[in-house]
């Protein structure tokens, strides 16, 4: 069905037409978030929350861009929030283990392995997300809607508001820094 | 200069490895979560809003409010009601006549 009908639907209060909504994008969702996240549980947690979002703020999608260019916005800035939000806990958690006498032990996330990823190519996408980690935020987002969501520059220019050539000068810059950190860590490997 | 070699083939591959891949997708049944999702918000809301109004600072400060509110009425009406007693009857003057406006009332005035 036309996306725009299911919007029109959907402003009017239609359950179905969110829940066609749901079903059409939720791979789009979840699977940007799981590869700027990283981590499972938390690219669900945040994919809920991006369709509680849809749903609660239809009437302010006023239809200028396609709907799945607003969802990877509305995906992006939640995922974003979500990473921020951890880490200023994971600060607070330091410097609280500074002042106290708790000595609680820091977790390390175990390495992350997307599940889309073939056999072969586990060990050394790991690496590689751990890697993508490192880079400015701007880079990450580029790079992860590129390699892992698939997306054209044209596509991601329309995504962060910005032009195909910044685009590129982006995945230009997360490239050659995760060339770097990544010879960094196989020469202290060998 | 293997050693080189190796390295940059290893960064090679491993930028590489996430070409062919498959997009994830959540689990089972993910619509009835994301609907379950925004009940308990709404339930939240209800219960954060009923929280923070039963909380006995707020009854405090709303109670304060109220009293202040009654106390500045009560404080204003007395004020006015001060100002009308400063002012003679209306009904008096009228019917003894105490202050005339007539011009032959000011012409024949005694010193």
């Amino acid at each position: 069905m036309n996306e725009w009908i299911l919007i029109e639907q959907l402003k009017q209060g239609d359950q179905t037409a969110f829940k066609k909504i749901v079903a059409a994008w939720q791979d789009l969702v979840y699977n940007t978030a799981i590869g700027i996240l990283q981590n499972a549980e938390d690219a669900e947690d945040v994919a809920q929350e991006v369709f509680v979002q849809v749903y609660e703020s239809i009437h302010h999608f006023k239809g200028e861009s396609k709907l799945s260019t607003w969802l990877y916005r509305i995906t992006i800035s939640k995922a974003m929030d979500h990473i921020r939000r951890k880490n200023r806990k994971k600060r607070f958690a330091f410097v609280k283990n500074l002042f106290t006498d708790e000595n609680e032990a820091v977790i390390h996330p175990p390495d992350f392995n997307h599940p889309g990823v073939i056999l072969d190519n586990r060990e050394k996408s790991a690496i590689l997300m751990k890697a993508v980690n490192q880079l400015a935020d701007n880079q990450r987002i580029a790079f992860t809607l590129h390699k892992i969501e698939g997306l054209s520059y044209q596509e991601i220019s329309d995504v962060m508001e910005t032009t195909v050539s910044s685009v590129e000068s982006l995945m230009h810059r997360a490239k050659s820094n995760l060339k770097k950190t990544l010879e960094k860590y196989y020469q202290q490997d060998q | 200069m293997k050693q080189s070699e190796s390295t940059e083939n290893r960064v090679e591959e491993t930028l590489n490895s996430l070409d062919g891949l498959q997009k994830a997708s959540p689990g089972p049944f993910f619509y009835t979560r994301v609907m379950a999702r925004m009940e308990d918000e709404q339930k939240n809301l209800w219960e954060t809003i009923t929280s923070y109004i039963t909380k006995p600072f707020v009854i405090a400060a709303v109670i304060s409010f109220v009293l202040l509110l009654n106390v500045s009425v009560v404080f204003r009406e007395s004020g006015v009601s001060a100002d009308l007693a400063d002012q003679p009857d209306i009904s008096m003057v009228d019917e003894y006549t105490i202050a005339s406006t007539s011009f032959y009332d000011y012409s024949n005035a005694e010193p």
